[in-house]
């Protein structure tokens, strides 16, 4: 792990002083703004029999506003780890530092983990607000969180190895929004396919599933150990990518 | 380059294949762990509720019911997966799952398989409509099955939402399932006695105007149904082994033997279902009592000797005289799915024909009226009078005026020493023709049917099996007002955006601005050092 902490600050610092950091916050913040927007005027108006549908459900994972953000951030923050780079020329002052790959690529992932955790919490707030207005059950606030931080540490993980294998950044947004847009389109594969194999499959893998799940405050083993799979998997690979540079 | 990488050199400096391969096979490795281990943990897997209300968490009556479950048992769905019940019934069901291998769960979307469905409504006799939206509504959510027996679990059954209570949901889910698998489970089966000896409709004529139908639908209801002649034997004797008893339209009195052991039994707990359309003797031209009056009366329900009519156009059917109408529904248990927005979906209404008006009579039992005529329909005291003169009924000063009751539900306190959760239970309707097989048969005569199951589960309902509580979840309702609203508007739309954008502008300018200095600084410096370079030139010169 040795060099983790100064390129993370580095790549941290770098996501935050460009415009487009901030450029993506606005979007995202107008987008779950929107969201949490109709979520209000739709329970003021009126409610559901169900019993675990209000509007903190609502929020996490009943709209595509909640799954647009969810789906585009990652690639968008992780689209520049390794691609700028190589573009740049810079990885090569990077590979010959007294830095290890395992370094570089945690402080990477790391660093777009928090900018994606930064662009989360502003929506604390919305929960604030909707504990003015009605009831709010706070730990099931922190199981929905959960759910977000879990499915976005995987993407990101996705989009940093994506990173890793192109030169161009436009190419790691596109091959990640693939990766991570087909997950989710397999996942409604749930609602297609009767029971069986096909089905047990989607309703594992199935972003739609796991965070109704987890929005209603059930955390279900299997969706940790998946995400925790899809985290460590890409990682690991992307290490083993950045070596094979080395080798040259 | 670091030691690390140079060590996977060759002296050529070219990377062995060896290290290549290897690194290859590392990466398929991980990929065949990760795919193990999400194998194993789909396989294995824990659920933990988070939610304050334990919403999820089953209790101990569930627990002990499901993981002591020794016979199979089937539980079908029959919500459509857009039902806002739909996802809570499926996670609790999860939930009970991975507690017992015994129990299977099916999905039946009533819009995505409607073959399926209809095959299941014909099965269990479901009454199914369409709401506003589209969506197929059953009278039945669940279906819990188990050998011959099964249990129906409706929508109300499942939760309880109370607009006065700040829109609190209350849910009763646990209970209604843990209660359908108990319903099916082993234990004793209610047994229904239908007199007989005073002219009353026949349980085993299968006919239109038979109780053969309600008789099939009693049994496949998990009920024992018999017929007891009460003339014959000696009443009490008959009466003893019944945990119900039907009065399905006598057509002579019950004599004062058979209605004191009647009411002795209905004393210590048994339940009763009397229809009791208006008796007439031909020859004295007079209506005459059931013979029942003092058992109902026990009850706080009179039987009036009258014929009803009903005047209003919007309650009756056109042809005849008022004879034929339709009475309006009292929220009670006996009409669930029948009233409020169930009939609006559903569609179906009841019909009665040839009725009596009941009384509510005496100071103890207040019975809750279930059906109930227009208040243009009277009671006519005199039928006989107005049968030979003819022409369309009037009210006189002597007879009844609406609206008038032709429907009561009562129940007696429960007896200090009773096991039972309540007392014995009694619905009068002063119209015997909910049970006929006709009701089974023509789908415009479906609200009957319903109706008539619903009061018999009443009726002879066993005490509760099980006693969760349910279990209550925040309001899903918002207290905003217009003015709040707009200010949520500003908060969320405008300013939270609008902040993170100035803070993105200062950070382009700060950053444009450090450029602008560097870029001038590197010009100083280009500068400098061409004068530099001049002098030194100069030098050199």
């Amino acid at each position: 792990m040795t060099g983790f902490w100064p390129i993370f600050k580095r790549d941290l610092f770098a996501l935050f002083v460009t415009p487009m950091a901030w450029a993506l916050m606005v979007i995202f913040l107008l987008l779950e703004g929107l969201n949490f927007y109709w979520l209000t005027v739709h329970f003021a108006n009126q409610v559901d029999l169900a019993v675990d549908h209000g509007p903190l459900q609502w929020f996490f994972g009943e709209t595509v506003l909640f799954y647009l953000p969810l789906l585009m951030l990652p690639p968008a923050l992780t689209m520049r780890s390794f691609a700028e780079e190589r573009r740049a020329g810079t990885i090569e002052s990077l590979l010959t530092a007294p830095v290890s790959t395992p370094g570089i690529v945690l402080a990477k992932w790391c660093a777009s983990f928090v900018t994606y955790l930064v662009a989360w919490a502003p929506t604390v707030l919305y929960i604030v607000i909707l504990r003015r207005a009605g009831e709010v059950d706070w730990r099931v606030v922190a199981s929905s969180y959960l759910g977000v931080i879990l499915i976005g540490a995987s993407f990101l993980a996705i989009g940093v190895l994506m990173s890793a294998m192109s030169k161009s950044q436009f190419v790691a947004v596109l091959l990640s929004l693939a990766v991570t847009v087909g997950l989710f389109i397999l996942g409604i594969g749930e609602f297609v396919f009767d029971r069986g194999l096909a089905h047990d499959i989607c309703s594992h893998v199935s972003i739609w599933s796991q965070m109704a799940d987890f929005s209603k405050g059930q955390i279900d083993s299997r969706y940790v150990v998946f995400h925790l799979s899809l985290i460590v998997l890409p990682l690991f690979i992307c290490v083993r990518v950045v070596d094979s540079w080395r080798w040259g | 380059m670091s030691d690390t990488s140079r060590n996977h050199r060759s002296d050529d400096g070219v990377v062995t294949r060896s290290t290549k391969a290897v690194s290859a096979l590392g990466v398929l490795a991980a990929m065949a762990i990760a795919l193990l281990v999400n194998i194993v943990s789909a396989r294995h897997y824990a659920r933990w509720d988070f939610t304050t209300a334990k919403l999820y968490t089953l209790s101990h009556a569930t627990l002990s019911t499901v993981r002591g479950l020794e016979q199979n048992v089937d539980v079908q769905v029959l919500l459509s997966a857009s039902d806002p019940l739909y996802g809570s019934v499926k996670n609790l069901l999860e939930v009970i799952r991975s507690n017992t291998t015994r129990l299977s769960v099916t999905f039946v979307d009533p819009d995505r398989y409607p073959a399926e469905f209809v095959a299941i409504q014909q099965k269990y006799d479901i009454v199914a409509g369409r709401s506003e939206d589209g969506r197929v509504v059953t009278d039945a959510a669940i279906i819990v099955a188990s050998r011959d027996r099964h249990w129906f679990i409706t929508a109300e059954d499942l939760v309880d939402f109370s607009e006065v209570d700040d829109g609190r949901t209350k849910s009763k889910l646990e209970q209604s399932i843990t209660g359908g698998i108990r319903a099916v489970l082993g234990g004793k089966r209610s047994r229904i006695c239908f007199t007989s000896g005073h002219g009353e409709y026949s349980l085993d004529d299968s006919s239109g105007q038979g109780l053969g139908e309600f008789r099939d639908r009693l049994q496949k209801n998990n009920y024992d149904a018999e017929t007891i002649d009460t003339t014959r034997s000696d009443p009490a004797k008959a009466l003893e082994a019944c945990d119900a008893v039907v009065v399905a339209g006598p057509s002579t009195a019950f004599s004062q033997t058979e209605s004191d052991a009647l009411m002795a039994r209905m004393r210590a707990g048994m339940s009763g279902f009397f229809l009791l359309n208006p008796i007439f003797d031909t020859e004295r031209k007079t209506q005459l009592p059931t013979g029942l009056e003092s058992v109902t009366r026990l009850f706080g329900i009179g039987l009036a000797n009258d014929f009803v009519f009903e005047l209003d156009d919007d309650s009756r059917v056109p042809r005849g005289t008022g004879e034929i109408f339709f009475p309006s529904l009292e929220a009670h248990a006996t009409t669930e799915g029948l009233v409020g927005l169930s009939m609006a979906v559903t569609g179906l209404r009841v019909v009665a024909i040839r009725s009596r008006s009941l009384d509510v009579v005496g100071d103890g039992v207040r019975p809750v009226t279930i059906l109930k005529t227009s208040e243009r329909a009277f009671g006519m005291k005199n039928f006989h009078a107005w049968a030979e003169k003819g022409g369309e009924p009037t009210p006189t000063v002597d007879d009844r005026r609406g609206p008038l009751a032709i429907g009561l539900a009562a129940e007696l306190a429960n007896a200090p020493d009773s096991s039972q959760t309540h007392g014995a239970r009694l619905v009068v309707l002063g119209t015997a023709n909910l049970v006929l097989g006709q009701n089974w048969r023509d789908m415009a005569l479906r609200g009957n049917a319903l109706l008539a199951g619903n009061i018999m589960s009443w009726v002879a309902a066993r005490p509760p099996i099980v006693d969760i509580p349910a279990k209550i979840t925040p309001a899903a309702t918002l207290r905003i007002t217009e003015a709040s609203l707009q200010e949520i508007v500003r908060y969320v739309l405008l300013f939270m955006p609008g902040a993170a954008l100035l803070i993105g502008v200062a950070v382009y300018l700060r950053r444009r601005s450090r450029d602008d200095r560097s870029d001038h600084g590197e010009k100083k410096k280009g500068s400098l050092s061409h004068d530099d370079s001049s002098s030194e030139n100069e030098e050199n010169r």
